[in-house]
């Protein structure tokens, strides 16, 4: 047994307190003569042997009572290392390889020195027992049992959660409850991997009977200067304005650094640009940056930053952007001209509507709720407006008319019906809008594909007009819609409607009430339609009068054209998972699937419906290192996360505390900081209720004697 | 009296030490019955005859209901009547001077100083009244014993028997008892001053014994406080006086019991007293002798 306050212990010395008093007391007799014993004498005859017995229980009380004052004080407690877990032996050894690991150590890289800790664990633990040997960064990554001796990994790049890490030796120790484990966690220390946004605090502390040791491979002076940021101020820059890159570079190190060449080179695929300045800058200190790569032409520019120094980690040395330097999106609009004048044409209304600047919907949105007035910069889209009738239908190629919108169903006719299905097998977006489509057309359209589902003859509303009144929260189409102070959709009112029953692989973003579909996209080859289940058409409402139908119009062809959310350029660093990708969309061998428990493992390219049942993995990509990835007509643009950079580290205090580790008084030698966990239980409230029932024994039993 | 006390009672009156206690047990009595004559002159004992005998000087302390007023009146000098019983009226002393009343633990004195003053100080009221006082000592048996006298001298005999040491034997009051019936053969009052540490059974038949033969008996019950009231609290190593034996205890353990036995002791003497037709007048050595025989004799007179 162990004690809390062990200097209390002396006051043991105080049991001998009752004892001399019961001594001195023995002797403390006062001499009375009386002239007759007979009374006393038979009283004390009665009871001698009573009175002899409580003589000598209430001196071991008293006894007792000083006993346990005197450990109440000085608490003690046990320990309990590995209470409930007997067995065979099992450890459990997790190796930080996030970015910050390929730094120089001794044996080369620091995560080549984990390597070498991991394999000293391993041998100190003892042949009997089993290793499980667990790569961690922001993932965590098991690998397989039986794995004698790790390999380290070439690059590392990921960022540092030693929450994940946590979890999964949770989980690793619940799936050996009969075993006597102990967890070695190997690191540099590093502060950032606390600060992580996916950590959960709730979930991330050690089992109070399990050992954990924190093997610090870490440095303690790191010189290291990082580009921490990389952006252009818009991610599409309009054809025929200057593009401008903004960088930071910060000095976490001590030391300044004098003439630091920062290059930026941008390459759309046939043409680069390449700018370069000296920087100097001081220890501790952030510089901004801005590069002017001019006008660029049109088309996607990948852009690669990096400076020119030897510090101490090398990955944030270099940064990805992109940039869309774009000329308005070619729409052809099909109406059939059936009106009078042009203004009066259902594609008047679409081409004016996309031929507004879309780029700030939701401000349009709030202008449009506020004034009239639409806002009217230069626009993403160049509508042009074909009339079947009477123009000749230009050649529908994905590459060069990336939209086309149908004003009316009712318009297209058999031989545009194929071509508008080629268009959109090929790569090509649809818009249409509904119309009063015949019979006959309508069953070309259902065999076309090319409609949502089995779609019915529109239907006229009673005496309420049909409105727009449930939205898909999770559309980007219709996010700038989501607030019902900002845009109103249920203002709408409309007097038709298409009646749909949407397939299986139709997504509905919008509803009318009961239940109808209102906007729909769906997948079809390689493009993407987008119906509005109603018309444009005055007979079947007048909302192209209001201030709503501009915005609605921008935001289904940006959906179409991946201008919404994000945009086609996307952000990511490297350990990122995403879930924005269609499932039916095809595996990316670049990428690295995840398990639903957040552990990577390398598959082999195939479907997910190829996969085995029992490996539960999800296709969601996790990425593994910096570079452009290009998925369908977006960009993802991956880099080391920015906070990796950040050579700052916690001592071992704020890592035990973190994670609830009490700290053991095991010797600490100076490469490795032993931590042991321990259990106390302490015994105070027994002592405090011991005394409480001793000290009333005692009052109890005060009257004594000792005849 | 035995040779080693007659030899102590020859130096007694040399030694320093048995003069001041003889002088102060002669000034203990005499404070008593001037105490007493202060503040009530009254006679405490009442002859039982009336029949006249003869007249003599009026003294202080006379009963005034005898003074011959019609002899005053004629001759301006007080005269009172002497009854037949009042000459033949004698006081019996008898102390208990066994080992046991030389107990003092909480008291002035102990048990047989206390005795001696209350014996002598009645004496002494006795003998101003002319009415004849015997004094005898008693331990296993009576020890000594002075025939009844009213001469001049008796007093200062009784003090001197009661000032000698104690045989240190031990109580056999009942045989002490009946030993003093058959000494006191005139009808009388009978004072025993005892602690009356002797089974009861005895004592009741030596009180038997002393009232069949028409005495008045007082019985002084002489106790301690400590004896009569165990200490409260403490640890004591009771000694036995009679007999050779101790035995160490707390007070508080053995305090209640003791308490109730010497009750029921008490009472069961107070029960045999009154139905002998005994006074009995507890008294324990705190209290001060004037003080209880003041408020003995005055309950005596209210009575």
């Amino acid at each position: 047994m162990t004690f809390v306050q062990t200097s209390f212990l002396i006051a043991t010395a105080a049991v001998a307190i009752p004892i001399v008093v019961h001594l001195l007391s023995r002797r403390q007799v006062r001499r009375v003569e009386l002239g007759t014993m007979r009374f006393l004498q038979d009283v004390i005859q009665d009871g001698s042997q009573k009175r002899r017995l409580r003589r000598w229980l209430l001196l071991a009380i008293r006894s007792l009572v000083m006993l346990l004052l005197a450990l109440l004080f000085a608490r003690p407690y046990l320990v309990d290392q590995l209470s409930g877990r007997s067995g065979s032996r099992s450890r459990i050894i997790l190796i930080d390889r996030s970015a910050s690991m390929s730094m120089e150590g001794p044996n080369g890289r620091l995560v080549d020195d984990a390597v070498v800790a991991a394999t000293d664990a391993a041998e100190e633990a003892g042949g009997a027992a089993s290793i499980s040997y667990a790569w961690f960064d922001r993932h965590v990554q098991p690998l397989p049992e039986g794995t004698q001796l790790p390999t380290a990994p070439r690059t590392v790049t990921a960022s540092t959660n030693y929450g994940a890490a946590v979890r999964w030796a949770n989980t690793a120790i619940d799936a050996r409850p009969n075993n006597v484990v102990d967890v070695v966690m190997i690191t540099d220390m590093q502060q950032n991997g606390l600060q992580s946004r996916i950590t959960e605090l709730a979930a991330s502390t050690f089992p109070a009977d399990v050992p954990v040791k924190i093997v610090d491979v870490g440095r303690e002076a790191v010189n290291n200067l990082a580009i921490s940021q990389l952006s252009s101020r818009t991610s599409r820059v309009a054809f025929g304005n200057r593009v401008q890159l903004d960088m930071t570079l910060i000095n976490y190190g001590s030391l300044p650094y004098e003439a630091v060449t920062a290059k930026a080179v941008a390459f759309d695929g046939s043409r680069s640009v390449r700018l370069s300045k000296s920087v100097k800058i001081a220890a501790g200190e952030a510089q901004e940056l801005v590069f002017d790569l001019g006008k660029l032409n049109p088309g996607t520019w990948r852009i690669t930053a990096s400076i020119d120094v030897n510090d101490d980690l090398v990955t944030d040395n270099q940064r990805l952007t992109a940039v869309e330097v774009s000329a308005p999106t070619r729409v052809i609009v099909f109406d059939d001209n059936q009106q009078d004048s042009v203004a009066k044409t259902n594609s008047y209304y679409v081409a004016t509507a996309l031929a507004q600047d879309g780029s700030n919907v939701r401000g349009a949105a709030v202008a449009a709720k506020d004034s009239e007035e639409p806002v009217t910069e230069e626009g993403r889209f160049d509508p042009e407006i074909v009339y079947l009738n009477s123009d000749s239908i230009p050649s529908l190629s994905p590459a060069e008319v990336p939209l086309t919108v149908v004003c009316d169903a009712s318009i297209v006719d058999s031989s545009l019906l194929p071509r508008l299905q080629e268009y959109v097998k090929q790569g090509g977006r649809l818009l249409v809008f509904a119309g009063d489509v015949s019979d006959s057309l309508l069953a070309e359209w259902q065999q076309s594909g090319l409609v949502p589902g089995i779609m019915d003859s529109p239907i006229r509303s009673g005496a309420m007009p049909f409105r727009i009144i449930s939205l898909d929260p999770s559309s980007q189409m219709m996010k700038p819609f989501d607030d019902p102070q900002h845009a109103d959709l249920s203002r709408l009112a409309f007097r038709q409607l298409m009646p749909v029953k949407p397939a299986a692989d139709t997504r509905v973003v919008a509803w009318f009430d009961e239940g109808r579909p209102a906007i729909t996209e769906q997948v079809v080859g390689q493009g993407q339609i987008v119906w509005f289940l109603s018309g444009v058409d005055s007979k079947w409402s007048n909302w192209t009068a209001s201030p709503l139908y501009l915005p609605v119009v921008q935001q289904m062809a940006a959906e179409l054209l991946n201008l919404n959310g994000e945009g086609r350029i996307r952000h990511r660093d490297v350990g990122d998972e995403d879930h924005q990708f269609l499932t039916s969309s095809p595996v990316n061998k670049n990428w690295t699937p995840v398990s639903s428990s957040g552990t990577t493992a390398n598959v082999p390219e195939q479907s997910k419906d190829q996969q085995p049942a029992d490996q539960q993995l999800s296709m969601t990509p996790v990425y593994t290192s910096p570079r452009f990835e290009q998925f369908g007509q977006s960009l993802y643009v991956i880099n080391t996360a920015a906070q990796e950079s950040d050579p700052t580290r916690i001592d071992a205090e704020a890592l035990q505390k973190h994670f609830g580790i009490n700290v053991s008084e095991a010797a600490e030698s100076s490469e490795t900081k032993t931590i042991s966990v321990q259990k106390k239980i302490e015994y105070w409230p027994w002592l405090a209720a011991a005394l409480f029932v001793l000290v009333f024994a005692e009052f109890c039993l005060s009257n004594r004697t000792t005849a | 009296m035995s040779i080693t006390t007659s030899q102590k009672n020859a130096t007694a009156w040399l030694n320093p030490a048995e003069m001041a206690r003889l002088s102060s047990l002669e000034l203990r009595a005499r404070d008593v019955v001037e105490g007493y004559l202060q503040g009530l002159h009254r006679s405490p004992f009442v002859g039982y005859s009336v029949e006249f005998s003869s007249h003599r000087r009026y003294g202080a302390g006379d009963d005034l209901r005898h003074v011959n007023w019609k002899l005053f009146a004629r001759q301006r000098k007080l005269y009172v009547k002497e009854y037949d019983a009042e000459t033949n009226m004698n006081l019996y002393l008898f102390v208990d001077s066994s080992r046991s009343m030389q107990c003092q633990v909480d008291g002035l004195m102990t048990k047989y100083e206390y005795s001696s003053v209350l014996a002598a100080a009645m004496a002494s009221l006795a003998l101003k009244q002319r009415d004849g006082v015997a004094l005898g000592r008693m331990d296993d048996g009576i020890t000594n014993y002075l025939d009844p006298s009213a001469k001049p001298g008796r007093w200062e005999e009784c003090v001197r028997m009661l000032s000698v040491d104690a045989q240190v034997r031990t109580t056999k009051l009942g045989r002490s008892l009946e030993q003093a019936a058959s000494l006191a053969r005139h009808k009388g009052v009978v004072a025993i001053f005892s602690d009356l540490v002797d089974d009861l059974t005895e004592v009741a038949n030596g009180l038997q014994q002393l009232r069949h033969r028409g005495h008045e008996v007082l019985l002084f019950h002489i106790l301690d406080p400590c004896e009569r009231r165990f200490p409260k609290s403490g640890r004591f190593r009771i000694v036995d006086m009679e007999e050779d034996r101790s035995v160490t205890t707390d007070a508080e353990s053995v305090r209640r019991e003791y308490q109730t036995r010497v009750d029921q002791w008490c009472s069961d003497l107070r029960d045999i007293c009154l139905h002998q037709g005994v006074d009995r007048v507890e008294v324990t050595t705190d209290e001060t002798p004037a003080e209880t025989l003041v408020n003995f004799l005055v309950k005596k007179n209210c009575l």
